[in-house]
Formats: structure tokens, sequence, C-alpha cells
């Protein structure tokens, strides 16, 4: 009885022990090429895809897959699978998590992360380490752009802008406006920016009504508008324009305005046409999605991702379906390696100017 | 009124029922996993087909929770942690059949009322949730804890002590509002930036620790066929002798867990926590509740299981999840281009009838793939442990490294947390208690920071709102309630003493 016992126990354990070895494999593909060897070549020997027939993780750093950032990877993986001949399937593990997988991934090419600005404004706003600095990573091809990042309020509010709300917090000396924002990422940054500018505009009295709410999802940010606990929400234009309908209860209905890029829809004001600067120029950010690769990524692996990803820019059910959603597909000269670099970096560099000057979130709260 | 149904519907939600049971039952595996794997599967599927197998999933994947709580007393997911106070215990006496057709049938009606409120009452329901602001929302996570005082009869400064413990442990995490880490080391902030996920707790806490210490009597202890359990079947279920007079307890649940499926942000596992702590209060028995007794297994069961319906309310009304499944679910109907929000169920009546003909189908599909084939599922419990354990504690390892998609930390977790359960009752503390500490305490932090925010750091904020005098009014009751019980205990375990 003993010797079972202890037979049960030892299969228990290599068992336990095989399983964690097993999980312990960070490389998600078969990958026949040993990691760091370089191809130098956009195609392989047979001129095949390298990624045929392999499985690709795509990470993303959201944790939601209703948002534009698992509705953007997503369409991109099945688009570039397609092209490239691999099964990919995405991964929504929030922003610290991607930039680490991707970070400590192989490079070749089974292990993508796609997200947006967040990935480097998180990083210049300290929620991240620098060691997931862009520095340390390697910068893909742009694969679409979300414009539709804006503020929010309900309905019943005196002001329709950004602009006019700051008025209005200077001819009501009595009250203050808390906006819900989230922590290192593109709203920080858009809210950082008025704020500056309201301070500039209307002096220090006036910006110090004006009040960061700090974390939640889009729902959370909602909740908190209904409440009347926040008085502005940044959100995504999508998920907000349901509810500037016709027909929508009163508690619920909201005014959109202020998109920190430029959508589609004319009747919604954009910062830049609300005359919210910085520095004396017109603020416009863009939601801009990118993939990102470990840094000693295989170049010609690289390359023929590019390559694939440009086709797909130009592929026009993509773009249809990319517009579907109210998200803008890239062009493929927009997608090209260089250019891609040259643009995040650009916008990297701008952002980090707004950060240097940026209050901290103690000030802001 | 027309709505999609057919036989290849049936046939898909049979599938979804079928694959969500067996996520359930699987420790560390969920309803949500089950809903986001098959996802991607719905692209090529109509809007209509896509929602029979979602909410098959989803059904599913909420019941399957109640096998492995009852006849391993490993929660199958964080909502069936109630199962396991008495589930478990019926097995253990020979009744694991009558404990799982108990369990299956309070789901099912559970399910059913979720449904019927969900027909009727979506509108309505939906504006009055919204009015539970931040401030209600921090008292009900309150109110849940003081489950912690009713479980931990007769030991209630202990149980108190290590639930705190548990609350203190949901907050190793970075704080979203000034990004700073709290009381995680340097080397593990990258793993820790969201704290220790659920999972790997859940299962570590009552798996693993279960397995060290069967480990420990295995290898110390004589173990002989005598001790092996025999499963008798020593009452058979009966429908009608086992839900006389509990008619009152399943309605009461099934409502609260729809209540709290309707609430965002509460979830299923403070659904089934005030559901069995209610159903402890109202009893005329509340000694037994934990002894092995129906009572507490319907309250369980039929709450989280009407948390089904409630979840789907300010989804398809406001656009808003009820509970981290639905919050999936948001991704099937944007994939097919339709907007859940305030004018879903107005612009897409088909749509919305679908969504309940599809409920009402899988949940009837659900009772009938679990029902009848109960005998099959109680013979687990007669498979030897030194057999049975490796099994489980293989789909554990997986069920953790899943959690985040694949993490390797939080296998280390599950071995970790296995230790800790396994500290925590060798001191003869309640487990059960750290582990609602460790579930409610996200929660209630990030409602009480929201209450500040909204009052401008002031505590008023919890006291001005008369939907919160009610349910401080709850609170007070529970905590008297508990600790008047408590000293019941403490007198008769004292009597019983005294008559040695």
């Amino acid at each position: 009885m003993k010797f079972k016992k202890l037979i049960a126990l030892l299969l228990s354990a290599s068992m336990a022990v095989g399983l964690l070895a097993g999980c312990g494999n960070t490389s998600s593909g078969n990958s026949e090429t040993p990691s760091g060897e370089q191809s130098g070549e956009v195609n392989n020997a047979s001129g095949e895809s390298s990624l045929k027939g392999k499985r690709v993780r795509v990470v993303i750093g959201s944790t939601s897959t209703g948002g534009d950032s698992y509705m953007i990877a997503d369409m991109v993986t099945r688009y570039l699978g397609e092209e490239m001949g691999f099964n990919g399937k995405v991964d929504a593990v929030g922003n610290a998590q991607a930039l680490d997988a991707i970070s400590k991934a192989d490079g070749d090419g089974t292990t993508i992360m796609m997200f947006h600005d967040m990935a480097f404004l998180s990083v210049l706003f300290g929620a991240v380490g620098e060691e997931y600095a862009l520095e340390n990573l390697t910068v893909g091809p742009r694969i679409g752009v979300n414009p539709g990042g804006c503020f929010a309020a309900n309905a019943s509010v005196p002001y329709n802008s950004l602009a006019e709300a700051a008025q209005w917090l200077a001819d009501n000396p009595s009250e203050t406006l808390h906006v819900n924002i989230e922590s290192g990422s593109a709203s920080h940054l858009c809210f950082v920016v008025w704020y500056m500018w309201a301070k500039e505009t209307y002096g220090d009295d006036v910006a110090s009504r004006i009040k960061a709410i700090v974390g939640g999802t889009t729902d959370e940010k909602k909740q908190r508008l209904w409440d009347g606990n926040a008085d502005i929400i940044y959100a995504d234009y999508s998920s907000c324009v349901e509810f500037t309908k016709e027909g929508v209860d009163a508690q619920l209905a909201m005014k959109i305005f202020d998109t920190c890029g430029q959508v589609a829809d004319e009747s919604i004001i954009s910062m830049v046409e609300d005359g919210i600067t910085f520095n004396g120029e017109p603020f416009d950010f863009n939601k801009d999605f990118f993939m990102l690769f470990p840094k000693d990524m295989d170049e010609g692996i690289l390359n023929e991702i590019t390559a694939a990803m440009q086709k797909v820019c130009e592929n026009p059910d993509f773009q249809a379906e990319m517009a579907n959603l109210m998200y803008a597909a890239v062009t493929a000269e927009e997608a090209d390696l260089q250019a891609s670099r040259d643009y995040i970096n650009a916008k990297r560099e701008t952002s980090n100017a707004i950060v240097a000057v940026a209050p901290g979130l103690d000030e802001l709260t | 009124m027309p709505f999609a149904i057919g036989p290849e519907y049936i046939a898909v939600a049979l599938l979804g029922v079928v694959i969500g049971i067996i996520f359930g039952a699987i420790p560390g595996m969920t309803a949500t996993m089950a809903v986001a794997v098959f996802l991607p599967l719905t692209y090529a599927y109509s809007m209509e087909m896509a929602l029979y197998l979602l909410l098959g999933l989803y059904v599913g994947g909420i019941s399957g929770g109640l096998v492995p709580a009852i006849l391993i007393s490993i929660p199958g997911t964080p909502s069936s942690v109630c199962t396991t106070f008495d589930g478990h215990p019926m097995a253990l006496k020979g009744e694991s059949e009558r404990a799982l057709k108990i369990g299956i049938t309070s789901s099912f009606i559970g399910g059913m009322i979720s449904l019927v409120v969900l027909a009727f009452f979506t509108p309505v329901l939906a504006a009055w949730a919204i009015k539970f602001s931040a401030v209600e929302k921090f008292l009900i996570i309150l109110f849940a804890l003081t489950v912690i005082a009713a479980l931990s009869r007769g030991q209630m400064l202990r149980g108190i002590w290590i639930g705190m413990l548990g609350v203190l442990m949901a907050m190793m995490n970075q704080f979203s509002v000034n990004n700073e880490y709290r009381m995680v080391p340097d080397f593990l902030k990258s793993e820790m930036q969201s704290g220790f996920q659920l999972f790997p707790v859940l299962i570590g806490l009552f798996a693993v620790s279960e397995m060290f210490q069967q480990c420990e009597t295995g290898m110390h202890a004589s173990y002989t066929k005598e001790d092996a359990m025999k499963v008798e079947n020593k009452q058979k279920f009966n429908f009608f002798r086992d839900f006389k007079g509990q008619w009152i307890n399943v309605v009461r649940s099934a409502l609260l867990g729809t209540f709290m499926g309707i609430l965002p942000g509460v979830g299923g596992s403070a659904a089934s926590l005030i559901a069995y702590s209610q159903a402890k209060s109202w009893s005329k028995h509340p000694e037994l509740l934990g002894t092995g007794v129906p009572e507490g297994l319907i309250a369980s069961e039929t709450s989280n299981n009407g948390l089904t319906g409630g979840a789907l309310v300010p989804l398809l009304s406001l656009g808003i999840p009820g509970d981290s499944t639905t919050a999936v679910l948001i991704g099937a109907f944007m994939l097919q281009g339709i907007q859940v929000g305030p004018l879903f169920i107005t612009n897409n009546p088909d749509v919305w009838n679908t969504v309940l003909v599809a409920l009402l189908v899988c949940n009837i599909l659900m009772f009938l793939v679990m029902f009848f084939p109960v005998k099959l599922l109680a013979k687990i419990i007669l498979i030897p442990q030194e057999r049975l354990y490796p099994v489980v504690l293989m789909m554990c390892t997986v069920g953790a490294y899943a959690t985040l998609n694949g993490r390797m930390f939080d296998v280390w977790c599950l071995l970790f947390f296995g230790i800790v359960g396994l500290l925590i009752k060798k001191f003869h503390f309640p487990v059960s208690c750290f582990l609602i500490g460790f579930i409610l305490g996200g929660d209630l932090e990030d409602y009480f920071i929201q209450v500040l925010t909204a009052y401008d750091g002031s505590l008023t904020g919890l006291f001005v709102r008369p939907m919160s005098w009610v349910i401080w009014a709850l609170i007070v009751i529970s905590v008297v309630y508990a600790f008047l019980d408590n000293r019941k205990a403490k007198r008769q375990e004292k009597e019983a003493a005294a008559k040695q």
C-alpha cells in the first residue's frame, strides 16, 4: 500500500513538474529558426512566408475584448494571417503584461504586440518602467487609426466644448469640474493639454477647479457620469454615440465634444476646431495603432510582416470593415516600416514635450 | 414576435452548454474563458447563431462550477464558493447524487426566474440600476463581507482577522490613481501590476492546500480501504421533499442573484455570498448550514444562475456589462455591427427576442445535460484520491496558467496560495473567510475611493443618500445577528464541554 502511495505521489510530482516545464516555454509557435538568428531577407529560401503554418500570438495592451484595441488587433490578425498563412490569436492581456510578454518573446515573429500610443505614453507618464521604452523594443508597421477619442458630458450641461467648459468655470467661480481619465493613456495626455490651455487662458483659479478622477474602464466612466460623480469623461466616440440619439432617457443622454482627432461626424467639434493648443500649436491626437516586436527581432521576418501589412491596408474589405467600426485604415505608404518608425518616434517626442511640462497627478486630482 | 429557432440553433446551443459545463467544471476555467475562446468562432455565424452558442457557453459555464464544488470541495467558478459549504458535506455523507440534483435543479430555477425578470422588467430595472451610485455599491460589497462574520460561527474574531488579511492581499498591486505600487517587492512589479489573479488564489486555497494536506495524511497515517469514500445514496433526490419549505429561499436567492447581476461591477461571488448569508439569517436552523443541508446549496446555486439573466439587463439596455462574461459578449455584438445600449431593444426587436428564447433553450438544455447523467458524475467521488488528485492538479495548473492567457507567475501563485491555504488551516482559521476578503477586497477599495473622490475626501457621502440608509440597516442587522449567533455557538460549545 505504501508503495502504491509513493508511486502515486511520484506520478503527481512528475506530472506537475512536466506541466511547469511546459508552461515555462515562452515560445508560442513551433519556430524552426533559432532565437536571435537573422535571416536578413524579405522572403525565406523557398519564397514563402516564414510564418506560414505557424501559430502566432498577438498580445494587446487592453484586457477588454470589446474595445478598439481588441477589434483592430483582431481584424488585422485575421487579414494578416490570411496573407501570410499563419494561425493568429489575440490575447487581451493588458498593457504591462503585453509589454512584458513582447520584451521577453523570441524575435521570430510568433509573438506580436499590437497596441496604440499608450504603449509609449505609459512609459512617459511612469505607469510602467523604462525597460519598456521604445528603444528597448522594435517598432513595427502602423496598422490603423481610431480618431474617436473624445470628451462626453451629460446632455443637459450648459457647455458644448472644452473651451466653453473652461469659460463656464470662469463665469461660475463656485463650480468645479470633475473629469474622468485613465492614467498614462491618451486621455491623460489630452486632458493635461486642455488643463494647461485653461491655465494659460483663464489663470490658476479656473485650472485649480478642473479636477481629474483617475482610473476606470469606459463602462465605469459612463456610470460615474450618470451618478453625477464625474462631469466630463474621456471615452471612445463609438462607445458614446448611441447615447446622443433621440429617445435616450434624460439621465443617460450625452453630448460629445472635442474629439482628439478628426472623426467623420462633422457635427462634433474637434480639439483643433475648439482652439485648444499646446505651445501655441493646435492639438491633434489620433489614437494610432502599431505593432511592437522584441528588440532582437529578425529583420527579414519583420520585413515580410510589413509587406503583408501593406497589402492588407490596400484590401478594400479590410478598409470597409475598419470603417464599419468607425476606425480608419492607414495607407500602404504609412504602413511602411521606416515611415511608421519616424511617425511613432515623432509622436512620442511631441508627447514627451507635453509630459515634461504637465502637472503631476497629485496636482490634477 | 419574430425570433430565431430551429434544430441548427438548438444543436449549437447544446454544443455551447456542454463545452460551458466542462469549462465550469474544471477548476480555474470559467464561463468567461469559454465565451472568450469561442468568440472568434462566431465570426462566421449569424448574430442569432452566435447568441445561441455564446449564451449556451455562459449558462453552462456558470452551472458547471457546482460539480467540483460538491464532489471534491473545489469551486469550479468563484460564484460556486458557497456551494462547497453544504454541497461537499452532503457528498461526504453519501448524498453526492442528491446534492448534485438539488444543485442542478436550483441552477435551473434560478436561471428561469432571472429570465422572467429579464423579459419583463429590463427597461425599468436598467433605469433603476443606474441610480445605484458608488456609495450603494460600496455598501453592498460591505454587506457581502458581513458573511464572513456569519461563516465564522464560534470563532468570529479569527474569521474577521483572516478575512481582513484577504482584503489586504487583494490590495497588493499598482494603485491606479497615482501609479504607486503597494506592498509589492521590486522584482515582482511587472507581474503584480494588477495584483494576484483570483483564480490561482481560489484554486490554490481550496484545491492545492487540500492536496498538500492529503499528501501529509497519506505519508504519515495509515490509509486503508475503510477510509475510502462510499457512495451509498443514503437519501435519494426527491424534488417535492427537498424543496419543501424552500420556496422563499429559492425566490429570494434567485432575485438576489438577478439583482446583483443588474448592478454592474458587483459580480456573481457577492451574489452567492449574500444569498447564502441571507439563507442562514432566515433559517429556522442556522446552525445546520455548513453541515450539509440543502438550504445552503439551494441559496448558492439559485443565486449564481439568477445572475445570468440579471447581468444581461445592463448589457442590453445600457451597453454596460453586468459581469466579466457579459463583458466579452459585447464583442460579439460589436462584431455583428450591433450597438448595445439604450436603443437596442427598440432598434433590434428580433435580436432581443432571440436572446430571450436562446436563454430559455440554454437553461433547459443545461438541466437535461446535467441532471440525467448525474449518476456518472457522482462516481467521481469513488475514484481513489491518489488517482483523482494528480488529474485535478494538472487541470488546476492548466487553469492557473490560462488565467492571463499563459503566464508562469500565476502557476507559482497557485503553489504559493496552496501553502498559504495549508497554513491557514493548520492554525485553525476559516480559509473561506480569507478568500471572501480577497474576492471582495478590490471592489471594496475601488468603490470606497470613488466615494471619497465624489465627496472631496469626506466620509459623509456614505450616509447622505436615502438608498444607502437601507443598506446600512441591513449591514447592522447582519452584524448584530452574526454576533448573537456567535455567542450562542460559544455557549453551546461550553455546555457541550460541561456535559462531557
